[in-house]
């Protein structure tokens, strides 16, 4: 009998809300934020920050949606029948008994639930990004734009959320 | 004892340094050779002073990503631990990865994949293992240190426990109104799905009741079909040890020296270590059922103890 890997699905959720969306873009737009306040001098980052962090979005924005389109099969109980020992079962059984735990799990949790929390945080986010490209974080004086500080906090706020909503996702394959 | 906490994330080291502090004197490093006193009062890391000597670390925790970047010939601490895991929020911080590998002179190895929540508990056991690892003593492994849980055995349990009382329902061999029904949602199912698995499902019941088709369905049986195989039966054990044993309790009562594994204990050490965790003598008595011969049927009354203590133990984890 061996143990189950991790599934993969948890490698990749880890590696966009973990890695990606929360020790990058949220800790970029964290320091940002001191910036936009004037907590910390340094208003060269704001233009790195919509140059460089920000424009990201637009490449992960599909490993989201990818990542919610396969939670259903990836993180569903009938992956435990792919593993020793219920691999082993006997066809009709493993079959069986993997139609049946695929059902019970979608009536136990609120498996569309947790997927359309997300799609809908990840629509806000990307409508607040748009917004937030076409406005020129420092005036002529070199002064952070109030209509740059004020898209910038929406921006945030809906990554926060985007964060959050995967968080929501159970950390493994639930049997019961 | 000084704790060292070697780690480029400063939030992350912060919270690993609040914790230790409770503890024990603490210096961090900010994943590079200059190294920071811990202020207790203020929470803040402070300059040492122009030529003070740094302290003797007692244990080094050391996060994952910082691998390339620790020099243990540098530091030279007794107990060199590991951390990481990119399981949740940040903010579940610290987390400690386990697995002690030969002595703890030698630098643990790194398991990204798994990780538990560190305790004030655990860093009073990792002080007492560094202690006497650095007294050349062999001390028992702290609960942070073993292996990670591996739910694969309850997984599989808590399933085939869902389908014998699926198959029993269909077959009209357990009441509709029974617990055990709503237990596993059988009764939330939507018709249309409950009317496309009964009949199949009702088909298996005689088959689900036997002791020898769950001997087969966890491995246990011999390549002959007929009986359990002890080495099998043994390894059985074994996992269901591993998905138990970051209890206090489990580690307590399977004492694991640093140059040992589970894996290496036998079937009575086992046996009779699980039969005295109060929280799974029912699934250990269906495990022990494996061993009977001829034609004896497991019965709905053990399969609903064991279900109900396999869901209460994998709704902990």
């Amino acid at each position: 009998m061996t143990m189950i890997e991790q599934p993969d699905w948890q490698r990749r959720r880890s590696d966009f809300n973990h890695q990606w969306l929360k020790n990058r873009l949220l800790s970029a737009l964290d320091t940002a934020g001191h910036v936009i306040r004037g907590r910390v001098h340094g208003t060269g980052y704001l233009q790195e920050l919509i140059e460089v962090d920000v424009p990201e979005w637009k490449e992960r924005r599909d490993d989201l949606g990818a990542l919610l389109r396969d939670f259903e099969v990836q993180m569903s109980p009938r992956q435990m029948f792919n593993f020793p020992p219920l691999a082993n079962l006997e066809p009709t059984a493993r079959e069986l008994f993997s139609e049946l735990m695929h059902e019970l799990w979608l009536v136990r949790h609120p498996v569309a639930e947790w997927v359309e929390g997300a799609k809908t945080a990840g629509s806000d986010v990307n409508e607040h990004y748009e917004r937030l490209i076409k406005i020129a974080p420092l005036d002529a004086k070199g002064q952070v734009r109030p209509e740059f500080a004020t898209e910038f906090e929406q921006f945030r706020s809906a990554c926060r959320a985007l964060s959050k909503a995967i968080e929501k996702f159970p950390n493994r394959i639930l049997v019961t | 004892m000084t704790i060292g906490i070697f780690d480029s994330t400063s939030r992350r080291r912060e919270l690993m340094a609040e914790l230790c502090a409770k503890k024990a004197d603490v210096f961090c490093w900010a994943g590079n050779a200059v190294p920071h006193r811990w202020d207790k009062i203020s929470g803040n890391e402070d300059n040492l002073k122009k030529d003070e000597p740094l302290p003797h670390m007692g244990l080094m925790l050391v996060h994952g990503n910082d691998a390339d970047a620790f020099d243990a010939a540098l530091i030279s601490p007794p107990c060199v631990v590991w951390y990481g895991g990119h399981r949740g929020d940040w903010r579940d911080y610290p987390k400690l990865l386990h697995r002690g590998r030969g002595d703890g002179g030698k630098i643990f190895e790194v398991q990204e994949d798994a990780a538990i929540t560190l305790t004030e508990r655990d860093v009073t056991d990792l002080i007492a293992y560094a202690g006497a690892i650095a007294r050349r003593e062999s001390p028992t492994k702290p609960r942070c240190l073993l292996p990670p849980p591996d739910p694969s055995v309850l997984n599989a349990i808590a399933i085939l426990c869902q389908g014998f009382v699926a198959a029993g329902v269909s077959a009209g061999k357990i009441p509709v109104g029974d617990e055990l029904v709503s237990l596993i949602g059988w009764n939330r199912l939507q018709a249309v799905a409950m009317a496309r698995l009964s009949g199949r499902l009702s088909d298996l019941w005689p088959e689900v009741n036997r002791v020898k088709w769950w001997r087969r369905s966890l491995g246990v049986s011999k390549d002959s079909g007929e009986g359990h195989d002890d080495e099998r039966y043994r390894r059985l054990l074994v996992r269901l040890v591993a998905a138990l044993l970051t209890s206090t309790e489990a580690s307590k009562k399977l004492p694991v020296k640093p140059d040992q594994s589970i894996e290496d204990k036998t079937t009575d050490e086992l046996e009779t270590a699980l039969k005295t965790l109060s929280y799974s003598t029912e699934i250990v008595t269906l495990v022990e059922r494996l061993k009977a011969t001829g034609t004896e049927q497991v019965g709905v009354e053990r399969i609903r103890k064991a279900l109900n203590q396999v869901t209460t133990l994998l709704s902990k984890q």
